[in-house]
């Protein structure tokens, strides 16, 4: 492939991630009511089809939405490891974690959104007791799996600070990254509480954790990537810490 | 054990004495804004003492000697203001 | 082995600027779990005075002198790392880690109380929080500890090399920013509550 093509593919998966904040943004949150998310564990079950699944219309399609866009962070992770080798081209161990890590939260949204979009759809088709089973099932799974997402925050803060050869990403990009990857792990309490911030909904475990994931991670190194992948081939090699091959 | 360096045992000394004045505060003040006062302003009074002493924020680059002693601060007022609510 | 050029009083930032960031993050992260608390604490005072009440401050004093004493062991290993004296640093080191072992005991004997008298992390936001803020603290503390043993490890043989001092500096830091959150969280859980 000529390195136009790559280069033009490159920019292409940078910006999957603004794409992947916008459309979130659009379809989970917004037309998916999820600022803040219902706190189901403190709902009966057909308080949970009353006071959510079946008062807002617009849930099925934003998650459906949802499930479509979320992808976008994988793509975006992509990117993200070929930029992390090492400085003869391979892929190390951090890069390989990135990925994993990657992959798996794209498919997280992805399949986490297409099962709210089932409870949304069927709604006034099981009872409300089901719904309540798969809606909190899914929040288990979207939740309690953070150390997906921790894994990947944490080998790209490592890279960051580690591999003193690269400058894409300043040192305190990787240590934010790592602080706020451990600081999921309050997610844990998120099956146990009905009330306070550690519920689904809670100051922590939503408003905090969600918006330094948005704002503190993944705009921080959007922005850097996005940065970089403009540059002349030369800058790129020099910033990524590695020498140009003739 | 002979001390390496005075100053750091003298900190030491202080700093446990300081904590003593703060149990005792906490335990026998009746008037609880003024224990939660003491007991606040004692814990930023440490934190200066650990930072100077122990950590060496004196050595440090100036923002984060600022930083740092700014952080002790503003967590004592922080804790302080929103325990006497 | 050569002094190293900080013992000679050399105005050289102590540790790297890698540690340092590392602990202004760490302070901004506990900062916002205070913020938490203080939010939750207004919202449920009834709530916070009662279960405080439960919490002996004893325990909490305890540490803190523990802590502080530890604290006192690194500064004064790094000073003995300044001047190449190894065995120095080795027994401040040992002594460090003996204190974390009792802070370990101190915590864990205290944790055990309270599942036995049926209080968990979900018992309430207070015991949430308490419990989630007092066992991130106790995962720094094993997480220095670490630190401490690799460095003790390491004296022998390193103590008075420059990179050996800056390690130790880092461990250091790490350390005293450990018994610095204490010094908050102590009144905080323990003595602010009302009596």
């Amino acid at each position: 492939m000529e390195d136009s093509a790559t280069r033009a593919i490159e920019r292409g998966l940078a910006w999957c991630g603004p794409i992947f904040i916008v459309t979130m943004i659009t379809c989970w949150a917004v037309m998916g009511h999820n600022i803040p998310p219902p706190n189901m564990m403190a709902m009966t079950p057909e308080q949970l089809v009353s006071d959510y699944y079946g008062k807002y219309p617009s849930i099925g399609p934003g998650m459906i939405g949802a499930a479509t866009f979320g992808l976008f962070y994988t793509m975006w992770s992509c990117l993200l490891a070929k930029l992390m080798r090492e400085e003869n081209g391979s892929f190390g161990v951090l890069s390989m974690m990135e990925l994993s890590g990657g992959i798996l939260t794209g498919w997280l949204f992805a399949f986490c959104s297409a099962m709210w979009a089932a409870c949304a759809v069927l709604v006034h088709q099981v009872s409300p007791e089901i719904i309540k089973m798969v809606h909190t099932f899914t929040w288990f799974i979207f939740d309690c799996t953070y150390m997906i997402t921790t894994m990947q925050m944490v080998a790209m803060g490592l890279f960051t600070i580690l591999n003193k050869k690269q400058t894409m990403f300043p040192a305190w990009a990787g240590w934010v990254s790592i602080a706020v990857g451990l600081s999921f792990i309050a997610l844990v309490l998120m099956p146990f509480v009905t009330e306070g911030p550690f519920t689904v909904p809670g100051l922590w475990n939503f408003w905090l954790i969600f918006n330094t994931w948005i704002f503190a991670f993944f705009g921080v190194y959007n922005f850097y990537v996005l940065k970089h992948v403009y540059k002349a081939p030369e800058a790129q090699a020099r910033a990524a810490g590695r020498a140009l091959t003739a | 054990m002979k001390p390496i360096d005075r100053s750091l045992s003298l900190a030491w000394m202080g700093l446990i004495a300081l904590t003593l004045i703060s149990f005792a505060a906490a335990e026998t003040l009746i008037d609880r804004r003024l224990a939660l006062a003491c007991i606040f302003a004692i814990a930023a009074l440490k934190g200066q003492l650990v930072a100077a002493s122990f950590m060496e924020v004196g050595r440090a680059l100036p923002h984060w000697s600022a930083l740092y002693r700014v952080w002790i601060i503003g967590i004592a007022i922080m804790l302080a203001a929103g325990n006497v609510v | 082995m050569t002094s190293d050029k900080r013992s000679s009083g050399a105005r050289t930032p102590p540790g790297t600027d890698g540690i340092w960031t590392f602990v202004f993050i760490d302070m901004i992260v506990f900062s916002l779990f205070f913020a938490v608390y203080l939010s939750e604490r207004l919202r449920l005072p009834g709530v916070f005075a009662a279960s405080q009440s439960h919490l002996d401050p004893k325990f909490g004093l305890v540490n803190a002198l523990i802590l502080l004493t530890s604290s006192l062991f690194v500064a004064e290993a790094v000073a003995a790392a300044r001047l190449g004296k190894a065995t120095l640093v080795r027994a401040r080191l040992a002594l460090a880690l003996a204190c974390g072992a009792m802070f370990s005991a101190s915590k864990l004997t205290e944790y055990v109380g309270k599942f036995a008298a049926g209080i968990t992390p979900v018992t309430n936001s207070f015991y949430s929080l308490y419990f989630l803020l007092t066992m991130i603290h106790f995962l720094h503390v094993l997480a220095g500890m670490v630190f401490i043993a690799h460095c003790l490890g390491r004296a022998r043989v390193e103590a008075g090399l420059t990179v050996f001092v800056a390690k130790l500096e880092n461990t250091g830091l790490f350390w005293h920013f450990v018994d610095l959150l204490w010094l908050f969280l102590f009144p905080l859980l323990y003595l602010a509550g009302p009596k």
